[in-house]
């Protein structure tokens, strides 16, 4: 059912494939992406560190964009997931938008993925975590 | 007579900078010089009017004094009707927005509309997708809105609108 | 005859673009106050402009902060002089970036820049910082540090390394009802806090032309 899901977004005109990940930034499905696993996962370790410290400022993160000239990366966040889309036209992004909202409301409404996370379940926190950032982030953390 | 050129100074229309004037040849106020930087040849009066947040009847009747004065010519007329959604398929969203928010649904689309600057009886499919989720940042709740943009996505597939 | 106006219509720098771009010979003459200005045009260059008691780039560079002023354009008027040999293009550019950096007092350092962001609709604040975290410019008044901005820029920068990509032009973060965007801005960064709904792909080419 997820892999459905995710065809349906792949499907949408210009977009480049999508994936889920963890909280511990591991791949748990993915459609249409020619990037390695160890690409995808760092990925979303870039985005669940910004999410992880907003929440150390007591914000909620929803989603997060990074835009290119010719590349569009949507990530939308939820407690124990992530799902990461890549388009490469703008003129989609707002379909492409509304079907990622519905498909986030499907996923969150899957029995077996839902009992899956559980099992899985992390504390993004602890990817900010003094000992697994370089110097500088850490530095930056610390005086959140 | 009006020439050609005249005649067709209405929203679909396209033009191009004539050749043989150059806009600094003549005097222009500064609703026509912004036109002037808009022409490409491509874009239609309409569009040009949205860009520039101008009422179409300005636009138009600013496009009639640039034709008068030699400077823009006729190249086509965008073929609109085609790509227009039925009137049809607004009732039908209004009826679905009304289950889902209430008897507030026809001013709440009618609002987004006028905030888009967007017209029922003119609407092109490709700018669905942006009213569909202007209209869903009304909405909210949260379980209320993915309720509405499922239904609306459905809709929209019925239209083959992607 | 004569395009006339006023600046506050249409921009100095768009009115020196589109007579470039025309490839015009032209004499501009600007009147703010009791003072006039003039920049001639030579077959889409800017060769000359005077700004009493300035000349040549320093005029234009003058010419340009004034945001209202009526203006007249004579075509077929020849330069008395040439004191501008530099490009339109980077002529204009040079200008503006020079406009951001002219040191008016730390507080104003980007009065400019904000002043241009704001015309865009929805955005709220802003806000430029270094890689440190260090709040070097704000829109509010009461600006802390910019560590969970400086952050996030990192966090940017190594995505785009992830994915063999370059920084990012645009980070946009949605979080408690607010939306946060981020580019980078010279050696700095920016952060353009908007309205939730506000679309990144309407407002971006706005931003761009803001940011220059």
């Amino acid at each position: 059912m997820i892999t459905g899901l995710l065809d349906e977004l792949n499907n949408i005109e210009g977009v480049d494939g999508a994936f889920i990940a963890s909280n511990r930034a591991e791949i748990i499905n993915k459609v249409g992406l020619s990037l390695t696993d160890d690409q995808l996962s760092n990925l979303s370790l870039r985005a669940l560190r910004i999410v992880a410290a907003f929440h150390k400022t007591g914000k909620k993160t929803v989603e997060l964009e990074f835009y290119w000239q010719n590349l569009y990366i949507i990530c939308k966040n939820s407690d124990n997931f992530l799902l990461i889309t890549f388009c490469r036209t703008s003129s989609m992004l707002a379909l492409l938008r509304i079907t990622i909202n519905v498909t986030m409301a499907k996923l969150s409404e899957d029995k077996k993925f839902s009992k899956w996370l559980k099992s899985h379940k992390a504390d993004r926190d602890f990817l900010i975590r003094k000992e697994s950032l370089e110097e500088n982030e850490a530095k930056l953390i610390e005086a959140l | 007579m009006p020439t050609d050129n005249q005649m067709n100074v209405t929203e679909s229309g396209i033009f191009t900078i004539a050749t043989g004037k150059s806009p600094s040849d003549v005097s222009l106020r500064s609703a026509e010089w912004a036109i002037i930087t808009q022409i490409d040849g491509s874009k239609t009066i309409g569009e040009i009017a949205l860009a520039l947040a101008m009422t179409l009847e300005e636009a138009i009747d600013t496009f009639s004094g640039l034709v008068e004065k030699g400077l823009i010519t006729f190249i086509s007329t965008e073929n609109l009707e085609e790509s227009y959604l039925p009137p049809v398929f607004f009732e039908n969203l209004e009826d679905q927005l009304t289950k889902i928010i209430g008897p507030v649904a026809p001013f709440i689309l009618e609002d987004t509309l006028w905030s888009l600057d967007l017209k029922k009886e003119k609407f092109k499919a490709e700018k669905l997708a942006e009213l569909i989720e202007a209209i869903s940042d009304e909405i909210m709740d949260d379980s209320k809105k993915i309720d509405f943009q499922q239904i609306m996505l459905g809709l929209m597939k019925e239209l083959n609108v992607n | 005859m004569a395009l006339v106006g006023n600046l506050k219509d249409l921009k100095l720098a768009s009115l020196i673009q589109l007579n470039c771009m025309e490839k015009n010979t032209a004499k501009m003459t600007i009147e703010q106050g009791n003072k006039f200005g003039f920049i001639y045009f030579e077959s889409g260059q800017v060769v000359h402009a005077e700004f009493e008691p300035d000349m040549g780039e320093e005029a234009i560079f003058k010419l340009l902060t004034l945001y209202s002023g009526n203006f007249k354009v004579e075509s077929g008027i020849r330069s008395p002089a040439k004191t501008i040999t530099k490009n339109w293009n980077n002529l204009l550019l040079d200008a503006m970036h020079q406009l951001d950096d002219q040191d008016e007092g730390e507080a104003r350092k980007f009065d400019h820049l904000f002043e241009r962001l704001f015309t865009v609709k929805g955005v709220q604040e802003v806000t430029v910082f270094d890689d440190e975290g260090t709040t070097v410019g704000s829109s509010a008044e009461n600006a802390g540090t910019s560590n969970l901005y400086a952050f996030v820029q990192l966090q940017a920068m190594k995505t785009g390394a992830a994915l063999n990509l370059e920084f990012p032009e645009f980070v946009s973060i949605v979080a408690s009802g607010k939306k946060h965007i981020f580019a980078k801005y010279k050696q700095l960064n920016l952060e353009v806090e908007m309205e939730q709904k506000t679309k990144l792909d309407i407002v971006l080419p706005l931003l761009k032309q803001a940011l220059g």
